[in-house]
Protein backbone atom coordinates (compact mmCIF):
# COMPACT_ATOMS: atom_id res chain seq x y z
CA UNK A 1 0.00 0.00 0.00
CA UNK A 2 2.88 2.94 0.45
CA UNK A 3 3.70 2.96 -2.90
CA UNK A 4 0.38 4.02 -4.09
CA UNK A 5 -0.46 7.50 -5.09
CA UNK A 6 -2.85 9.32 -2.80
CA UNK A 7 -5.42 8.88 -5.90
CA UNK A 8 -4.90 5.54 -5.98
CA UNK A 9 -4.95 5.23 -2.12
CA UNK A 10 -8.42 7.27 -2.51
CA UNK A 11 -10.11 4.83 -5.28
CA UNK A 12 -8.76 2.02 -3.01
CA UNK A 13 -10.63 3.59 0.46
CA UNK A 14 -13.88 4.40 -1.73
CA UNK A 15 -13.52 0.96 -3.44
CA UNK A 16 -13.95 -0.65 0.09
CA UNK A 17 -16.40 1.01 1.56
CA UNK A 18 -18.30 -0.16 -1.36
CA UNK A 19 -17.49 -3.37 -0.74
CA UNK A 20 -17.99 -3.40 2.66
CA UNK A 21 -21.73 -1.84 2.05
CA UNK A 22 -22.23 -4.24 -0.32
CA UNK A 23 -21.49 -6.93 1.58
CA UNK A 24 -23.83 -5.78 4.23
CA UNK A 25 -26.49 -6.09 1.62
CA UNK A 26 -24.84 -9.46 1.05
CA UNK A 27 -25.57 -10.43 4.66
CA UNK A 28 -28.91 -9.17 5.17
CA UNK A 29 -29.88 -10.96 1.77
CA UNK A 30 -28.78 -14.10 3.58
CA UNK A 31 -30.13 -13.64 6.73
CA UNK A 32 -33.59 -13.12 5.43
CA UNK A 33 -33.49 -15.58 2.85
CA UNK A 34 -32.55 -18.10 5.39
CA UNK A 35 -35.47 -16.28 7.53
CA UNK A 36 -37.49 -17.08 4.97
CA UNK A 37 -36.41 -20.90 4.15
CA UNK A 38 -37.21 -21.62 7.98
CA UNK A 39 -40.79 -20.29 7.95
CA UNK A 40 -40.70 -17.14 9.39
CA UNK A 41 -42.45 -15.54 6.93
CA UNK A 42 -45.38 -17.69 8.51
CA UNK A 43 -45.41 -14.82 10.69
CA UNK A 44 -47.66 -13.02 8.71
CA UNK A 45 -50.18 -15.97 7.62
CA UNK A 46 -52.94 -16.27 9.78
CA UNK A 47 -53.48 -19.60 11.55
CA UNK A 48 -56.60 -20.87 9.99
CA UNK A 49 -55.58 -24.31 10.12
CA UNK A 50 -58.73 -24.84 12.65
CA UNK A 51 -61.10 -24.32 9.34
CA UNK A 52 -61.89 -27.74 7.95
CA UNK A 53 -64.47 -28.29 5.40
CA UNK A 54 -66.16 -31.75 5.27
CA UNK A 55 -66.55 -32.03 1.73
CA UNK A 56 -63.90 -32.66 -1.35
CA UNK A 57 -65.01 -30.10 -3.55
CA UNK A 58 -63.41 -31.55 -7.57
CA UNK A 59 -62.85 -28.13 -8.87
CA UNK A 60 -60.43 -27.25 -5.57
CA UNK A 61 -57.79 -28.93 -6.34
CA UNK A 62 -54.05 -28.69 -4.79
CA UNK A 63 -52.86 -26.15 -8.09
CA UNK A 64 -55.33 -23.58 -6.89
CA UNK A 65 -53.62 -20.81 -5.02
CA UNK A 66 -55.76 -20.12 -2.06
CA UNK A 67 -56.27 -15.86 -0.71
CA UNK A 68 -54.28 -15.95 2.41
CA UNK A 69 -57.39 -13.47 3.75
CA UNK A 70 -60.56 -15.10 2.86
CA UNK A 71 -59.54 -18.63 1.96
CA UNK A 72 -61.03 -18.41 -1.53
CA UNK A 73 -59.14 -19.46 -4.81
CA UNK A 74 -57.43 -16.99 -6.11
CA UNK A 75 -58.72 -16.28 -9.92
CA UNK A 76 -59.81 -13.34 -12.28
CA UNK A 77 -62.47 -11.03 -10.41
CA UNK A 78 -61.67 -13.15 -6.69
CA UNK A 79 -61.36 -8.99 -5.56
CA UNK A 80 -64.61 -8.20 -6.71
CA UNK A 81 -66.19 -11.47 -4.55
CA UNK A 82 -64.13 -10.10 -1.41
CA UNK A 83 -65.36 -6.82 -1.60
CA UNK A 84 -68.75 -7.54 -2.06
CA UNK A 85 -69.29 -10.27 -0.62
CA UNK A 86 -67.50 -10.20 2.55
CA UNK A 87 -68.69 -7.53 4.76
CA UNK A 88 -71.71 -9.23 6.51
CA UNK A 89 -70.59 -13.04 6.21
CA UNK A 90 -67.32 -14.67 6.04
CA UNK A 91 -66.31 -16.31 3.09
CA UNK A 92 -66.98 -19.64 4.70
CA UNK A 93 -70.14 -19.11 3.13
CA UNK A 94 -68.91 -19.13 -0.49
CA UNK A 95 -66.06 -21.46 0.60
CA UNK A 96 -68.26 -24.38 1.75
CA UNK A 97 -71.23 -23.97 -1.14
CA UNK A 98 -70.98 -25.97 -4.78
CA UNK A 99 -73.93 -24.84 -6.88
CA UNK A 100 -74.22 -23.98 -10.44
CA UNK A 101 -74.30 -20.79 -11.90
CA UNK A 102 -78.34 -20.47 -11.61
CA UNK A 103 -78.01 -21.23 -8.13
CA UNK A 104 -76.04 -18.69 -7.20
CA UNK A 105 -78.00 -16.35 -9.31
CA UNK A 106 -81.09 -17.19 -7.06
CA UNK A 107 -78.85 -17.47 -4.07
CA UNK A 108 -77.63 -13.46 -5.05
CA UNK A 109 -81.21 -12.51 -5.90
CA UNK A 110 -82.46 -13.82 -2.31
CA UNK A 111 -79.53 -11.67 -0.66
CA UNK A 112 -80.83 -8.84 -2.25
CA UNK A 113 -84.61 -9.24 -1.76
CA UNK A 114 -84.50 -10.39 1.79
CA UNK A 115 -80.97 -9.65 3.42
CA UNK A 116 -80.17 -6.55 2.21
CA UNK A 117 -77.08 -7.01 0.31
CA UNK A 118 -77.08 -4.11 -2.90
CA UNK A 119 -77.51 -3.79 -6.81
CA UNK A 120 -73.88 -5.69 -7.63
CA UNK A 121 -74.82 -3.57 -11.65
CA UNK A 122 -71.93 -4.59 -13.79
CA UNK A 123 -70.28 -6.31 -11.21
CA UNK A 124 -72.52 -9.46 -11.33
CA UNK A 125 -71.85 -11.20 -14.41
CA UNK A 126 -67.74 -11.21 -13.29
CA UNK A 127 -68.64 -12.20 -9.59
CA UNK A 128 -71.31 -14.85 -10.85
CA UNK A 129 -68.75 -16.42 -12.76
CA UNK A 130 -66.20 -16.50 -10.30
CA UNK A 131 -67.96 -18.28 -8.34
CA UNK A 132 -70.22 -20.80 -10.40
CA UNK A 133 -66.37 -21.42 -12.01
CA UNK A 134 -64.44 -22.25 -8.85
CA UNK A 135 -67.35 -22.86 -6.19
CA UNK A 136 -69.82 -25.09 -8.65
CA UNK A 137 -71.61 -27.95 -8.35
CA UNK A 138 -69.91 -31.08 -6.87
CA UNK A 139 -70.44 -34.80 -7.87
CA UNK A 140 -68.76 -36.46 -5.09
CA UNK A 141 -68.33 -40.67 -5.29
CA UNK A 142 -69.25 -42.89 -2.44
CA UNK A 143 -68.09 -41.25 0.84
CA UNK A 144 -67.43 -42.65 4.37
CA UNK A 145 -69.20 -40.35 6.81
CA UNK A 146 -66.03 -39.23 8.34
CA UNK A 147 -62.72 -39.45 6.95
CA UNK A 148 -60.73 -41.32 8.18
CA UNK A 149 -57.42 -39.55 9.70
CA UNK A 150 -55.45 -42.47 11.52
CA UNK A 151 -56.27 -45.71 12.34
CA UNK A 152 -55.97 -46.43 16.09
CA UNK A 153 -56.11 -49.49 18.41
CA UNK A 154 -59.31 -49.86 20.51
CA UNK A 155 -57.69 -52.25 23.10
CA UNK B 1 -57.75 -26.62 3.77
CA UNK B 2 -54.37 -27.98 4.85
CA UNK B 3 -53.26 -28.85 1.72
CA UNK B 4 -54.08 -26.18 0.10
CA UNK B 5 -52.05 -23.78 2.38
CA UNK B 6 -49.02 -25.90 3.05
CA UNK B 7 -48.75 -25.88 -0.90
CA UNK B 8 -48.46 -21.86 -0.35
CA UNK B 9 -46.16 -21.91 2.05
CA UNK B 10 -44.35 -24.66 -0.43
CA UNK B 11 -44.61 -22.04 -2.97
CA UNK B 12 -43.06 -19.37 -0.86
CA UNK B 13 -40.31 -21.37 0.01
CA UNK B 14 -39.19 -22.99 -2.96
CA UNK B 15 -38.74 -19.11 -4.52
CA UNK B 16 -36.80 -18.65 -1.12
CA UNK B 17 -34.26 -21.52 -2.00
CA UNK B 18 -34.12 -20.76 -5.43
CA UNK B 19 -33.00 -17.15 -4.12
CA UNK B 20 -30.77 -18.59 -1.88
CA UNK B 21 -29.28 -21.32 -4.23
CA UNK B 22 -28.44 -18.13 -7.06
CA UNK B 23 -26.79 -16.32 -4.46
CA UNK B 24 -23.78 -18.81 -3.34
CA UNK B 25 -23.57 -20.47 -6.64
CA UNK B 26 -24.88 -23.76 -5.25
CA UNK B 27 -27.83 -26.33 -5.02
CA UNK B 28 -29.11 -26.66 -1.63
CA UNK B 29 -29.38 -30.35 -0.64
CA UNK B 30 -32.15 -31.39 1.26
CA UNK B 31 -33.81 -28.34 0.56
CA UNK B 32 -36.35 -30.06 -0.28
CA UNK B 33 -37.04 -32.01 3.27
CA UNK B 34 -37.71 -28.87 5.28
CA UNK B 35 -40.76 -29.56 6.34
CA UNK B 36 -43.21 -27.51 4.72
CA UNK B 37 -46.31 -26.08 6.71
CA UNK B 38 -43.43 -25.37 9.57
CA UNK B 39 -44.85 -22.84 12.34
CA UNK B 40 -42.15 -21.11 14.84
CA UNK B 41 -43.46 -22.83 17.98
CA UNK B 42 -44.50 -19.16 19.81
CA UNK B 43 -46.65 -18.35 17.04
CA UNK B 44 -49.49 -21.20 17.10
CA UNK B 45 -52.04 -20.63 19.89
CA UNK B 46 -54.04 -18.52 18.01
CA UNK B 47 -57.43 -20.69 18.81
CA UNK B 48 -60.40 -19.12 16.89
CA UNK B 49 -62.98 -21.46 18.49
CA UNK B 50 -65.30 -19.51 20.64
CA UNK B 51 -65.35 -19.66 24.48
CA UNK B 52 -66.75 -22.88 26.34
CA UNK B 53 -66.70 -24.48 23.33
CA UNK B 54 -64.73 -28.03 22.72
CA UNK B 55 -61.66 -27.27 20.28
CA UNK B 56 -62.32 -30.52 18.20
CA UNK B 57 -65.88 -29.11 17.06
CA UNK B 58 -65.84 -28.19 13.38
CA UNK B 59 -65.75 -24.55 11.94
CA UNK B 60 -67.93 -24.17 8.75
CA UNK B 61 -68.01 -20.68 9.62
CA UNK B 62 -67.47 -17.86 12.06
CA UNK B 63 -69.23 -15.26 11.05
CA UNK B 64 -71.95 -16.28 11.44
CA UNK B 65 -70.67 -18.61 14.18
CA UNK B 66 -71.44 -22.79 12.60
CA UNK B 67 -69.80 -25.44 14.82
CA UNK B 68 -70.40 -29.37 14.36
CA UNK B 69 -69.62 -31.94 17.34
CA UNK B 70 -67.83 -34.94 15.58
CA UNK B 71 -69.71 -37.81 16.12
CA UNK B 72 -67.53 -39.67 18.99
CA UNK B 73 -67.84 -36.31 20.66
CA UNK B 74 -71.70 -36.86 21.50
CA UNK B 75 -70.91 -39.91 23.88
CA UNK B 76 -72.59 -38.66 26.74
CA UNK B 77 -76.22 -39.21 27.49
CA UNK B 78 -77.12 -35.59 28.20
CA UNK B 79 -74.74 -33.47 25.58
CA UNK B 80 -72.58 -30.65 27.88
CA UNK B 81 -72.42 -26.90 26.92
CA UNK B 82 -68.87 -27.41 24.89
CA UNK B 83 -70.27 -30.55 22.67
CA UNK B 84 -73.37 -29.01 21.92
CA UNK B 85 -73.20 -27.81 18.11
CA UNK B 86 -73.70 -24.19 17.32
CA UNK B 87 -75.61 -22.95 14.14
CA UNK B 88 -76.43 -18.92 13.86
CA UNK B 89 -77.72 -17.02 10.96
CA UNK B 90 -76.74 -13.95 12.82
CA UNK B 91 -74.66 -12.33 15.42
CA UNK B 92 -74.95 -12.38 19.09
CA UNK B 93 -77.12 -9.71 20.69
CA UNK B 94 -74.66 -6.81 21.71
CA UNK B 95 -75.69 -6.04 25.14
CA UNK B 96 -77.68 -8.22 27.38
CA UNK B 97 -79.89 -6.25 29.90
CA UNK B 98 -81.32 -9.14 32.26
CA UNK B 99 -83.10 -6.85 34.94
CA UNK B 100 -85.26 -5.55 31.96
CA UNK B 101 -85.62 -8.36 29.86
CA UNK B 102 -89.18 -8.76 28.28
CA UNK B 103 -91.50 -11.54 26.64
CA UNK B 104 -94.15 -9.82 24.59
CA UNK B 105 -97.03 -12.14 23.98
CA UNK B 106 -98.92 -10.09 20.90
CA UNK B 107 -100.11 -11.02 17.40
CA UNK B 108 -103.38 -10.59 16.02
CA UNK B 109 -104.71 -13.94 17.43
CA UNK B 110 -103.54 -13.37 21.46
CA UNK B 111 -106.67 -12.42 23.11
CA UNK B 112 -104.51 -10.40 25.86
CA UNK B 113 -101.33 -8.97 24.51
CA UNK B 114 -99.08 -9.15 27.31
CA UNK B 115 -95.38 -8.42 28.67
CA UNK B 116 -93.73 -10.48 31.37
CA UNK B 117 -90.41 -9.71 32.82
CA UNK B 118 -88.10 -13.16 33.08
CA UNK B 119 -88.29 -12.84 36.99
CA UNK B 120 -92.30 -12.61 36.66
CA UNK B 121 -92.54 -15.77 34.26
CA UNK B 122 -90.30 -17.61 36.92
CA UNK B 123 -92.34 -16.82 39.66
CA UNK B 124 -95.79 -17.06 38.14
CA UNK B 125 -95.15 -20.35 36.02
CA UNK B 126 -94.42 -24.04 37.24
CA UNK B 127 -91.36 -25.06 35.74
CA UNK B 128 -90.92 -28.06 34.41
CA UNK B 129 -87.42 -30.19 32.62
CA UNK B 130 -87.25 -31.72 29.65
CA UNK B 131 -84.62 -33.41 27.79
CA UNK B 132 -84.58 -32.70 24.49
CA UNK B 133 -83.11 -33.28 21.02
CA UNK B 134 -82.08 -29.85 18.73
CA UNK B 135 -81.15 -31.12 15.47
CA UNK B 136 -80.07 -28.93 12.77
CA UNK B 137 -82.87 -29.83 9.62
CA UNK B 138 -79.78 -29.78 7.59
CA UNK B 139 -78.20 -32.17 9.63
CA UNK B 140 -76.70 -35.09 7.31
CA UNK B 141 -76.40 -32.62 4.25
CA UNK B 142 -73.12 -33.12 2.81
CA UNK B 143 -73.81 -36.48 1.83
CA UNK B 144 -76.20 -35.40 -0.92
CA UNK B 145 -75.31 -35.88 -4.31
CA UNK B 146 -75.12 -33.78 -6.44
CA UNK B 147 -73.91 -31.09 -3.77
CA UNK B 148 -77.16 -29.46 -1.82
CA UNK B 149 -77.10 -25.48 -1.05
CA UNK B 150 -76.62 -25.07 2.57
CA UNK B 151 -73.92 -25.84 5.48
CA UNK B 152 -72.53 -28.86 4.86
CA UNK B 153 -72.99 -30.80 8.36
CA UNK B 154 -71.77 -34.10 8.34
CA UNK B 155 -74.10 -36.00 11.24
CA UNK B 156 -73.23 -33.91 13.99
CA UNK B 157 -75.47 -31.33 13.83
CA UNK B 158 -77.37 -32.83 17.01
CA UNK B 159 -77.26 -32.25 21.19
CA UNK B 160 -79.57 -33.65 23.39
CA UNK B 161 -79.09 -31.54 27.10
CA UNK B 162 -81.53 -30.79 29.67
CA UNK B 163 -83.69 -28.06 29.44
CA UNK B 164 -85.56 -26.05 32.40
CA UNK B 165 -88.12 -23.45 31.85
CA UNK B 166 -92.05 -23.15 31.76
CA UNK B 167 -94.21 -24.50 29.05
CA UNK B 168 -95.45 -21.93 26.53
CA UNK B 169 -98.77 -23.49 26.74
CA UNK B 170 -99.12 -22.08 30.47
CA UNK B 171 -98.00 -18.71 29.16
CA UNK B 172 -100.56 -18.96 26.19
CA UNK B 173 -103.08 -19.94 28.60
CA UNK B 174 -102.54 -16.70 30.46
CA UNK B 175 -102.89 -14.54 27.91
CA UNK B 176 -105.43 -16.02 25.97
CA UNK B 177 -105.74 -17.03 22.28
CA UNK B 178 -108.69 -16.61 19.98
CA UNK B 179 -110.46 -19.61 17.56
CA UNK B 180 -108.72 -18.77 14.49
CA UNK B 181 -104.94 -18.68 16.50
CA UNK B 182 -102.90 -20.94 13.49
CA UNK B 183 -99.43 -20.63 13.65
CA UNK B 184 -96.96 -19.02 16.41
CA UNK B 185 -94.15 -16.97 15.54
CA UNK B 186 -90.72 -16.26 17.43
CA UNK B 187 -88.64 -12.69 17.63
CA UNK B 188 -85.10 -12.79 19.16
CA UNK B 189 -82.53 -10.00 19.55
CA UNK B 190 -80.04 -11.45 17.50
CA UNK B 191 -78.49 -9.16 15.56
CA UNK B 192 -78.62 -9.29 11.31
CA UNK B 193 -75.54 -9.38 9.54
CA UNK B 194 -75.74 -6.52 7.73
CA UNK B 195 -76.62 -4.83 10.66
CA UNK B 196 -79.61 -3.13 9.82
CA UNK B 197 -81.67 -3.15 13.34
CA UNK B 198 -84.70 -3.43 11.91
CA UNK B 199 -84.34 -6.58 10.55
CA UNK B 200 -84.62 -10.14 12.18
CA UNK B 201 -81.62 -12.93 11.38
CA UNK B 202 -84.85 -15.04 11.65
CA UNK B 203 -88.23 -15.37 12.83
CA UNK B 204 -89.71 -19.12 12.40
CA UNK B 205 -92.69 -20.63 14.36
CA UNK B 206 -94.74 -23.55 14.55
CA UNK B 207 -98.31 -24.52 14.45
CA UNK B 208 -100.96 -24.18 17.37
CA UNK B 209 -100.74 -28.12 18.23
CA UNK B 210 -97.26 -27.67 18.45
CA UNK B 211 -96.83 -24.87 20.64
CA UNK B 212 -99.27 -26.08 22.75
CA UNK B 213 -97.19 -29.71 23.26
CA UNK B 214 -96.11 -30.63 26.88
CA UNK B 215 -92.44 -30.24 25.76
CA UNK B 216 -92.77 -27.03 24.05
CA UNK B 217 -90.58 -25.06 26.81
CA UNK B 218 -89.35 -20.69 27.68
CA UNK B 219 -86.54 -21.95 28.99
CA UNK B 220 -83.50 -20.32 30.77
CA UNK B 221 -81.50 -22.75 31.67
CA UNK B 222 -79.29 -25.65 30.27
CA UNK B 223 -78.12 -28.81 32.12
CA UNK B 224 -79.02 -26.46 35.28
CA UNK B 225 -77.20 -23.47 34.11
CA UNK B 226 -77.86 -20.66 32.89
CA UNK B 227 -78.21 -21.32 29.21
CA UNK B 228 -75.40 -19.96 27.09
CA UNK B 229 -74.82 -16.67 24.90
CA UNK B 230 -74.13 -18.79 21.54
CA UNK B 231 -77.46 -20.85 22.48
CA UNK B 232 -79.66 -18.37 23.29
CA UNK B 233 -79.08 -16.60 26.75
CA UNK B 234 -81.30 -14.96 28.53
CA UNK B 235 -84.60 -17.11 27.37
CA UNK B 236 -85.68 -19.54 24.38
CA UNK B 237 -88.01 -21.48 23.21
CA UNK B 238 -87.27 -25.10 22.69
CA UNK B 239 -89.93 -27.43 20.60
CA UNK B 240 -89.30 -31.15 20.69
CA UNK B 241 -88.83 -32.89 17.42
CA UNK B 242 -88.57 -30.21 14.65
CA UNK B 243 -85.82 -28.05 13.24
CA UNK B 244 -83.75 -26.54 15.76
CA UNK B 245 -84.56 -23.18 13.46
CA UNK B 246 -88.16 -23.36 15.50
CA UNK B 247 -86.36 -23.09 18.77
CA UNK B 248 -85.93 -19.67 18.73
CA UNK B 249 -83.10 -18.07 20.83
CA UNK B 250 -82.52 -14.72 22.65
CA UNK B 251 -86.15 -14.45 22.63
CA UNK B 252 -88.11 -11.29 23.42
CA UNK B 253 -91.49 -11.78 21.22
CA UNK B 254 -93.69 -14.36 20.66
CA UNK B 255 -96.49 -13.95 18.33
CA UNK B 256 -100.21 -15.56 17.67
CA UNK B 257 -101.22 -15.42 13.92
CA UNK B 258 -104.12 -16.25 12.11
CA UNK B 259 -101.75 -17.29 9.09
CA UNK B 260 -98.91 -19.01 8.84
CA UNK B 261 -95.96 -17.21 10.24
CA UNK B 262 -94.34 -15.05 7.39
CA UNK B 263 -91.21 -13.92 9.34
CA UNK B 264 -87.84 -14.19 8.22
CA UNK B 265 -86.21 -17.51 6.96
CA UNK B 266 -89.66 -19.08 7.31
CA UNK B 267 -90.98 -18.73 3.95
CA UNK B 268 -89.77 -21.76 1.20
CA UNK B 269 -87.52 -22.50 0.44
CA UNK B 270 -86.11 -21.69 3.57
CA UNK B 271 -86.71 -24.90 5.73
CA UNK B 272 -88.34 -26.20 2.84
CA UNK B 273 -88.71 -29.40 0.68
CA UNK B 274 -90.60 -30.04 -2.65
CA UNK B 275 -93.95 -31.34 -2.17
CA UNK B 276 -93.10 -33.76 -4.81
CA UNK B 277 -89.99 -35.96 -4.70
CA UNK B 278 -87.90 -34.68 -7.87
CA UNK B 279 -84.50 -36.51 -9.35
CA UNK B 280 -81.13 -35.92 -8.09
CA UNK B 281 -79.93 -32.38 -9.16
CA UNK B 282 -83.90 -31.17 -10.72
CA UNK B 283 -84.60 -27.72 -10.46
CA UNK B 284 -88.32 -26.55 -8.49
CA UNK B 285 -89.93 -23.79 -8.26
CA UNK B 286 -90.19 -21.94 -4.79
CA UNK B 287 -94.03 -22.36 -5.47
CA UNK B 288 -93.94 -26.15 -5.09
CA UNK B 289 -92.27 -26.16 -2.12
CA UNK B 290 -93.61 -27.22 1.51
CA UNK B 291 -92.11 -26.56 4.67
CA UNK B 292 -90.68 -28.83 6.62
CA UNK B 293 -92.53 -30.39 10.00
CA UNK B 294 -91.72 -33.42 11.99
CA UNK B 295 -87.61 -34.23 11.61
CA UNK B 296 -87.37 -38.43 10.69
CA UNK B 297 -85.84 -41.33 12.64
CA UNK B 298 -82.16 -41.15 12.87
CA UNK B 299 -79.18 -42.94 14.81
CA UNK B 300 -75.44 -42.33 15.77
CA UNK B 301 -72.81 -44.22 16.79
CA UNK B 302 -71.13 -42.59 19.52
CA UNK B 303 -68.17 -45.24 20.46
CA UNK B 304 -66.14 -46.28 19.66
CA UNK B 305 -65.23 -43.15 16.73
CA UNK B 306 -64.17 -44.65 13.18
CA UNK B 307 -60.94 -45.98 12.61
CA UNK B 308 -60.78 -48.55 15.26
CA UNK B 309 -58.23 -51.47 15.37
CA UNK B 310 -58.92 -54.37 17.33
CA UNK B 311 -55.85 -56.49 18.61
CA UNK B 312 -56.68 -58.03 21.89
CA UNK B 313 -59.88 -59.45 20.86
CA UNK B 314 -62.68 -60.23 18.42
CA UNK B 315 -65.45 -58.40 20.76
CA UNK B 316 -66.38 -54.84 20.33
CA UNK B 317 -68.42 -53.09 23.05
CA UNK B 318 -70.66 -50.32 20.78
CA UNK B 319 -73.30 -47.80 21.74
CA UNK B 320 -74.96 -44.56 20.70
CA UNK B 321 -78.11 -42.89 20.70
CA UNK B 322 -81.32 -43.16 18.44
CA UNK B 323 -83.95 -40.32 18.68
CA UNK B 324 -87.30 -39.19 15.99
CA UNK B 325 -89.96 -36.72 15.88
CA UNK B 326 -92.61 -38.76 15.34
CA UNK B 327 -93.32 -41.02 18.18
CA UNK B 328 -90.58 -42.35 20.16
CA UNK B 329 -87.70 -45.08 19.44
CA UNK B 330 -88.90 -48.72 18.90
CA UNK B 331 -85.65 -50.59 18.42
CA UNK B 332 -82.14 -50.44 17.16
CA UNK B 333 -80.14 -52.35 15.11
CA UNK B 334 -76.66 -53.30 13.65
CA UNK B 335 -75.23 -54.80 10.61
CA UNK B 336 -71.98 -55.35 9.97
CA UNK B 337 -72.28 -56.97 6.60
CA UNK B 338 -74.00 -53.90 4.88
CA UNK B 339 -77.27 -54.67 5.42
CA UNK B 340 -77.74 -58.31 5.20
CA UNK B 341 -78.37 -59.13 8.53
CA UNK B 342 -79.11 -57.04 11.67
CA UNK B 343 -78.60 -57.94 15.70
CA UNK B 344 -80.93 -55.76 17.80
CA UNK B 345 -79.25 -53.68 20.10
CA UNK B 346 -80.38 -53.48 24.20
CA UNK B 347 -82.24 -49.97 24.30
CA UNK B 348 -82.53 -47.65 27.24
CA UNK B 349 -85.90 -45.40 26.49
CA UNK B 350 -85.94 -41.82 26.03
CA UNK B 351 -86.23 -40.10 29.45
CA UNK B 352 -89.32 -38.29 28.24
CA UNK B 353 -90.93 -37.83 24.29
CA UNK B 354 -88.55 -35.45 22.21
CA UNK B 355 -84.96 -36.75 24.15
CA UNK B 356 -82.91 -39.44 22.98
CA UNK B 357 -82.64 -42.94 23.42
CA UNK B 358 -79.75 -45.19 24.36
CA UNK B 359 -78.87 -48.35 22.61
CA UNK B 360 -75.69 -50.41 23.10
CA UNK B 361 -74.36 -53.92 22.22
CA UNK B 362 -71.28 -56.51 22.05
CA UNK B 363 -70.33 -57.12 18.23
CA UNK B 364 -68.55 -60.44 17.77
CA UNK B 365 -66.05 -60.71 14.58
CA UNK B 366 -65.64 -64.30 13.93
CA UNK B 367 -62.42 -62.85 11.47
CA UNK B 368 -59.83 -60.79 11.06
CA UNK B 369 -60.56 -57.59 8.34
CA UNK B 370 -61.90 -55.00 7.61
CA UNK B 371 -65.49 -54.06 8.50
CA UNK B 372 -68.52 -51.22 8.03
CA UNK B 373 -70.64 -51.32 11.39
CA UNK B 374 -73.98 -49.38 10.46
CA UNK B 375 -76.86 -48.47 12.71
CA UNK B 376 -80.21 -48.09 11.72
CA UNK B 377 -83.10 -47.03 14.20
CA UNK B 378 -86.97 -47.44 13.91
CA UNK B 379 -89.41 -45.88 15.75
CA UNK B 380 -93.42 -46.40 17.00
CA UNK B 381 -94.70 -44.80 13.79
CA UNK B 382 -93.14 -47.51 11.56
CA UNK B 383 -90.43 -44.92 10.10
CA UNK B 384 -86.87 -47.15 9.46
CA UNK B 385 -83.80 -44.97 8.48
CA UNK B 386 -82.87 -45.83 4.77
CA UNK B 387 -79.15 -46.76 4.24
CA UNK B 388 -78.89 -44.42 1.76
CA UNK B 389 -79.04 -41.12 1.46
CA UNK B 390 -82.78 -40.63 0.55
CA UNK B 391 -84.66 -38.28 -1.37
CA UNK B 392 -82.36 -35.41 -3.26
CA UNK B 393 -83.89 -31.40 -2.20
CA UNK B 394 -82.03 -28.27 -3.24
CA UNK B 395 -81.55 -27.74 0.00
CA UNK B 396 -80.28 -31.19 1.17
CA UNK B 397 -82.59 -31.94 4.51
CA UNK B 398 -83.81 -35.30 5.37
CA UNK B 399 -80.81 -37.13 4.95
CA UNK B 400 -81.39 -40.04 7.88
CA UNK B 401 -79.27 -42.54 6.02
CA UNK B 402 -77.63 -44.82 8.52
CA UNK B 403 -74.74 -43.53 10.22
CA UNK B 404 -71.70 -46.02 9.78
CA UNK B 405 -68.04 -46.49 11.14
CA UNK B 406 -65.20 -48.17 9.89
CA UNK B 407 -63.07 -51.00 12.51
CA UNK B 408 -60.43 -53.33 11.81
CA UNK B 409 -59.88 -56.53 13.46
CA UNK B 410 -56.18 -57.85 13.79
CA UNK B 411 -56.18 -60.05 16.83
CA UNK B 412 -53.38 -62.33 16.27
CA UNK B 413 -53.68 -65.98 17.21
Amino acid sequence: MSDLTPNEREIISRFSKLMKKMNIVIILFIIVSIWIIAGGFDLFVKNDEKLKPTTEKENNTDSNIIDEETGLIIDTNVELVKVNCTSCHSASLIIYTSVDSTQWHDIIKWMQKTQGLWDLGSNEKPIIEYLSKNYGISHSQNQPDEFINTWYEID
Amino acid sequence: MNNLNQNRRGFIKKSALATFSLLIGSKIVHGDNIPIGYLPAWFEGNNPIPEGKHPELIIHSDRPWNLETPIHLLDDNITPEDKLFVRNNGKLPEKIDIKNWTLNIKGESVLRPKTYTLEELKRRFKSHQYQIVLECAGNGRSNFNPSAQGIPWGKGAVGCPKWTGIKLRDVLRDTGIKNDAVYIGYEGKDIHLSGNMKQRPISRGVPIHKALEDQTLLAWQMNGRDIPNLHGYPLRLVVGGWSASVSGKWLSDILVRNIVHDGSKMKPPSYSMPCETIAPGEKVPVEKMCIIEDLPVKSIITYPKTGGILTKSRNLEIRGHAWTGTGTIKKVELSVDYGIHWKECELIPESNKYSWAHWKTELHFNSNGYYEVWVRATDTFGNVQPMFCPSWNPRGYYNNACHKIAIKVEKNE
